[in-house]
């Protein structure tokens, strides 16, 4: 064979396997938690934590990480509960200074796939100048647009603490669906036992992807629907209790009747 | 004794027993009426709960409360006559399972339940002096 066929299959070769390395080989988060939220009461989506509204849920940490670094993040406190139709998400960080604004966007994906196409929807609260605001978002040629139609809810705040940290507390709802029902286009739909992967970004100008400073991915197993005990009907009782209650008296009064008509043949036979 | 006056004691025994019946029967006609009633207000079938009115609530239970008052007065009026006319006076245990028939009427409701079961309490605290 000559030298130059060789060469030409070899460029071929090398060609195919860069084209085919772009199609396999995608862009995708790592995924640095899993876990799974707690039964609990629902608590007050007002970015304040109060005295026990979060207490039963597990505390996990994990980090948020600078670009694509998986070292000296920044720790983050995580608690989930999910309590009827809902998932309630707290997020907890601390840092030294405090920008004019600051922002954490959840990146939901439709499954527990970490390509970062499939993290379609987003839910963003951004703090600027002291003020909160929750803001519905989805991907559109890798950049997300703002909704008008907002799902979820969502509230935060930055405390100082001493004068040298600031916390960061921002908390989340998310509506939970059965699976037959038809989600919004643009929005996930997290139905019940099933899991998903979340981005958690913070950044402090609120554009994404183009503003997220540190992030890092969590998947979370959402639990199967609660099933409410079966409750009481007080009427049925009520109904039941009466028929008894009245059957047995009427009962009663009725072999009385018939005892005072015995009574009376008695009498009448005896010549009264 | 002379046989006049003799069949003058038996009409008169018969009179009173006569008497005895018919008080027998009227007793427990009221009864069945204030059961009957008691049916539709302490079963719920006639509520004046629906208007939202504290007045009228209070009414309804004050009502539900006599109306089985009544009942359990006139039957154990009804009950006691017949005892005396088949020769075998009333007695506590009657009375029980006659004070037991009132107060199940009013189990739907806690109120009416202690009025009635102060009224009940009453009623024979008064009955039992009078015995003596």
């Amino acid at each position: 064979m000559k030298k130059s066929t060789i060469k030409i299959i070899l460029i071929v070769l090398l060609l195919n396997v860069f084209i085919l390395s772009v199609f396999t080989v995608s862009r995708a988060y790592g995924v640095s938690l899993e876990i799974s939220p707690k039964i609990g009461d629902a608590p007050i989506i007002d970015g304040e934590v109060e005295s026990d509204e979060w207490d039963k849920a597990e505390r996990y940490n994990t980090s948020l990480y600078l670009g694509s670094s998986t070292t000296n993040g920044l720790p983050i406190d995580i608690k989930c509960i999910q309590k009827d139709n809902n998932l309630y998400l707290l997020f907890q960080f601390e840092l030294i200074e405090q920008r004019d604004s600051e922002f954490l966007a959840i990146l939901i994906s439709n499954s527990t796939s970490e390509v970062i196409e499939d993290f379609i929807d987003a839910k963003m609260i951004n703090i600027s100048n002291g003020q909160d605001s929750y803001n519905d978002l989805y991907l559109n040629n890798s950049q997300y647009i703002f909704e008008d139609d907002i799902e979820g809810n969502g509230a935060g705040s930055i405390k100082s603490e001493g004068f040298e940290n600031w916390i960061f507390t921002f908390e989340f709802k998310f509506p939970l669906q059965s699976d037959e029902t038809q989600n919004e286009e643009n929005d996930v739909a997290l139905s019940y036992g099933s899991s998903h992967a979340f981005n958690i970004s913070h950044g402090n100008i609120p554009d994404l992807p183009n503003g997220i400073e540190r992030s890092t991915t969590i998947i979370i197993n959402i639990l199967e629907a609660q099933k409410e005990p079966p409750q009481l009907d007080f009427n049925i009782v009520a109904i039941t209790l009466t028929s008894i209650v009245f059957t047995m008296i009427g009962l009663f009064y009725s072999y009385y009747i018939y005892q005072i008509i015995l009574l009376k043949r008695k009498m009448e036979r005896i010549g009264y | 004794m002379s046989k006049l006056k003799k069949s003058e004691i038996k009409n008169k025994k018969k009179l009173k027993e006569n008497i005895g019946y018919k008080t027998v029967i009227k007793t427990a006609i009221l009864s069945g009426i204030f059961f009957i009633v008691s049916l539709f207000f302490n079963g719920q079938i006639i509520s004046l709960g629906y208007f939202n009115n504290l007045i009228l609530n209070i009414v309804e239970i004050l009502v539900r409360t006599v109306i089985i008052l009544f009942f359990f007065l006139f039957l154990t009026i009804s009950y006691a006559n017949y005892r005396d006319l088949v020769g075998k006076p009333i007695n506590w245990k009657n009375l029980m399972l006659l004070f037991i028939l009132s107060i199940i009427q009013s189990i739907l409701n806690i109120y009416v339940f202690f009025l009635t079961l102060l009224g009940l309490i009453f009623i024979l605290l008064y009955l039992y002096l009078i015995q003596e």
